[in-house]
């Protein structure tokens, strides 16, 4: 056992986007805060020519060796429904904004009311209004291109601010949906991207050449190299063991485990804030098992891990019989979606959030051309049949029973591998149903013939609940400003301590949340 | 399917993977030119002329060729084994090359790991550099089309009535 560079003000654990704007306030609060930042990965190459060039020319995921193992080689999926882990988290450096999307959506007013609204899920001890300001500045700091009013000229949520870009314009083969859409009087808009600030559409979006699209890594590498916060420190490869109480009310050090040689090594500080997503954040509340919480910290009621939730992913496929103008996507994102059907009305089936496909229509013109297709044939599916697919997000209502817990063994990174007991609840299939029949419906007024129509295999990437937000320790984890019940100087920052995943990407509320935690421990630090 | 470029290019050079020299001579560069031209020929058409993605080609064996794992070794045996195709199939090699399913039928030959790493990953780079253009389009997947900004429209965009 050693110790490392003791004491800071702050340890923070992850680096993803909750930590760096956690860190990012405090340090433009007083540059001289001490941080340590704890990251079980390495730090992700980006902006790196060879490795686009790599990306461009095999079509290999660039980031395969910071994604968990395919199931069976790592993790535990044991519930009724199989819970996909590979490529939903990444582990390195920046966190999951190195490979996301980027769609960057509000939650509306009535996600914060679920279970006053439905009888189901929870309420969050907040309300949108208190999250709106902190929804502004999250957007300017993802760097957010959209348009706040949809097709019918209605802003919701409302909102105080602008969004800081203009949003993407649809591509031409948005078209027939649009119509579509328009045809049922259903309202639609332009999907809310975080492209940063010089987005160069190389359709590469995966492995930004250019650094265009909004990833935590970014606000590590102006952080660091200002000279201003000398008192910052990042401790990369460092999977963390567990948090050491000294006593019941307060964490005293974090515990850091060597991934090559297994020695511990201890870190303290006064004020401790884990970022770790929605496994590791609850695992290790989990491991830090001691006399003052014999269960685990935060966990006297066995909630710790509970209530875990993500989006059921809804898909409906289908095809034109050509292609006369020859349309492709032609970017890596959407730029269609609609909210109409996450509203209030919809609520007690699952709110849903639609968009189109970001990878259809196209065609693959370098495969074919490995494969030896000849000119001709080439000419003849580029205006041949063109697929196209409507997708959605189902919100789903969170259920005691399902829970992420400590798994058997390691992972690539050191860490703890992950067990996930998750099953449906038992009228998600009927409720579903009634999802994809209005998804069904759009594709029929398009003209197109249905191939799939189904619910993928559940993936963990909007992973959320596990250390839910609450009034109580009998119902939560974390209080309204993310702090552990009943412990001074612990809170948690990650999609975990949602209530509820709404329909839409969580990301840009939890930058809310964290730019709101920021305030918070800065408004503590002043009050000291 | 994980980096079976990488296991290709592992196998294929073994100890040589530490070259990382840019030394490729200028016969060489022709010869893996030639190769380049011969795509645009074979698929593409004037929407995109191969001189105009001359400098995106060249930073790509650049890179290629100077950062690990290093592709020089690969690209010098697959000037060699054009020499000796040219000799057999004379002017027809660049049909053999794309379209005889007997160039990807032994994966231990030289032959099949020059037509993944060398052919089939030009193929992608031509393809994104602008050889797309031959069957429609403004943008591609590795296309750098541009600012998003409105004046420049770097994709086909439908204006609506949004």
């Amino acid at each position: 056992m050693s110790n490392r560079d003791s004491n800071y003000q702050c340890v923070i654990v992850g680096s993803g986007v909750a930590g760096a704007v956690v860190a990012q306030r405090l340090l433009e609060a007083d540059p001289k805060t001490s941080i340590a930042v704890i990251e079980a990965g390495p730090r992700v190459p980006l902006k790196d020519r060879r490795r686009w060039w790599d990306f461009v020319s095999t079509a290999e995921n660039p980031y395969e060796k910071y994604h968990d193992l395919a199931l069976g080689r790592e993790n535990q999926s044991v519930g009724d429904e199989t819970w996909v882990f590979q490529e939903s988290r990444l582990m390195g450096r920046g966190g999951s904004t190195v490979h996301w999307g980027g769609w960057a959506l509000r939650f509306k007013e009535e996600d914060f009311q679920t279970c006053s609204r439905t009888g189901r899920g929870a309420d969050w001890p907040i309300s949108y209004d208190e999250l709106e300001p902190y929804y502004g500045l999250a957007e300017h700091l993802l760097g957010v291109s959209g348009k706040a009013e949809d097709s019918h000229g209605k802003v919701n949520p409302r909102r105080s601010s602008e969004y800081p870009l203009d949003a993407f314009p649809f591509v031409v083969a948005d078209r027939p949906m649009i119509h579509a859409f328009e045809n049922e009087g259903i309202s639609y808009g332009h999907m809310p991207m975080a492209r940063f600030r010089k987005c160069m559409t190389t359709g590469t979006c995966r492995y930004c050449p250019f650094g265009a699209r909004f990833t935590a890594a970014y606000m590590w590498d102006a952080m660091e190299a200002n000279p201003q916060y000398e008192n910052l420190r990042m401790f990369p490869d460092s999977p963390c063991e567990r948090l050491v109480c000294g006593d019941r009310r307060s964490v005293r050090a974090i515990e850091i485990r060597d991934p090559k040689s297994g020695d511990i090594s201890r870190i303290e500080a006064e004020k401790f804030v884990i970022a770790s997503g929605s496994y590791e954040s609850p695992k290790l509340l989990q491991r830090s098992e001691s006399q003052y919480w014999p269960s685990g910290i935060g966990n006297d009621f066995d909630l710790v891990g509970r209530f875990l939730i993500s989006h059921p992913f809804l898909h409906v496929r289908a095809a034109f019989p050509s292609n006369a103008n020859r349309w492709n996507q032609e970017l890596d994102f959407p730029t269609l979606m609609s909210r109409h059907y996450d509203s209030p009305d919809e609520q007690p089936q699952g709110k849903l959030f639609l968009f189109k496909d970001r990878s259809r229509p196209s065609l693959d013109l370098a495969s074919m051309m490995i494969n030896g297709k000849r000119r001709v044939e080439i000419n003849r599916a580029s205006i041949g049949p063109m697929e196209f697919e409507l997708q959605g997000f189902m919100e789903e209502f969170s259920n005691f029973d399902n829970r992420v817990t400590v798994g058997e063994g390691r992972n690539r990174a050191g860490m703890p591998q992950t067990k996930v007991n998750f099953s449906r609840n038992t009228d998600f299939r009927d409720r579903a149903a009634t999802r994809l029949a209005i998804m069904e419906r759009i594709v029929r007024i398009m003209g197109a013939k249905i191939a799939v129509s189904a619910v993928r295999t559940q993936r963990g990437d909007h992973a959320a609940s596990t250390c839910r937000m609450g009034s109580s320790p009998a119902d939560s984890v974390v209080d309204r400003n993310l702090q552990v019940h009943d412990v001074e100087n612990l809170w948690i920052c990650s999609n975990a301590v949602f209530p509820t995943g709404a329909a839409v990407n969580p990301t840009l509320t939890l930058t809310a949340l964290a730019t709101r935690l920021g305030d918070h421990l800065n408004g503590l630090r002043r009050a000291s | 399917m994980w980096h079976e470029s990488q296991e290709l290019l592992e196998q294929f050079v073994g100890t040589e993977l530490q070259d990382t020299t840019d030394s490729l001579g200028d016969e060489q560069r022709r010869e893996l030119w030639q190769l380049f031209v011969a795509i645009h020929d074979t698929w593409g058409s004037d929407a995109a002329r191969p001189e105009e993605m001359d400098s995106r080609w060249r930073e790509f064996i650049h890179e290629k060729c100077v950062h690990s794992p290093s592709y020089l070794p690969v690209y010098r045996l697959a000037c060699r084994l054009f020499g000796q195709l040219r000799r057999v199939h004379g002017a027809q090699m660049y049909d053999y090359l794309f379209f005889d399913p007997e160039v990807s039928a032994d994966p231990l030959t030289e032959l099949y790991r020059v037509k993944k790493l060398v052919v089939d990953e030009f193929i992608r780079v031509y393809v994104s550099s602008g050889g797309f253009r031959a069957y429609g389009g403004k943008n591609y997947g590795g296309f750098v089309s541009g600012s998003r900004f409105r004046s420049q429209r770097p994709y086909r965009t439908f204006e609506g009535k949004q």
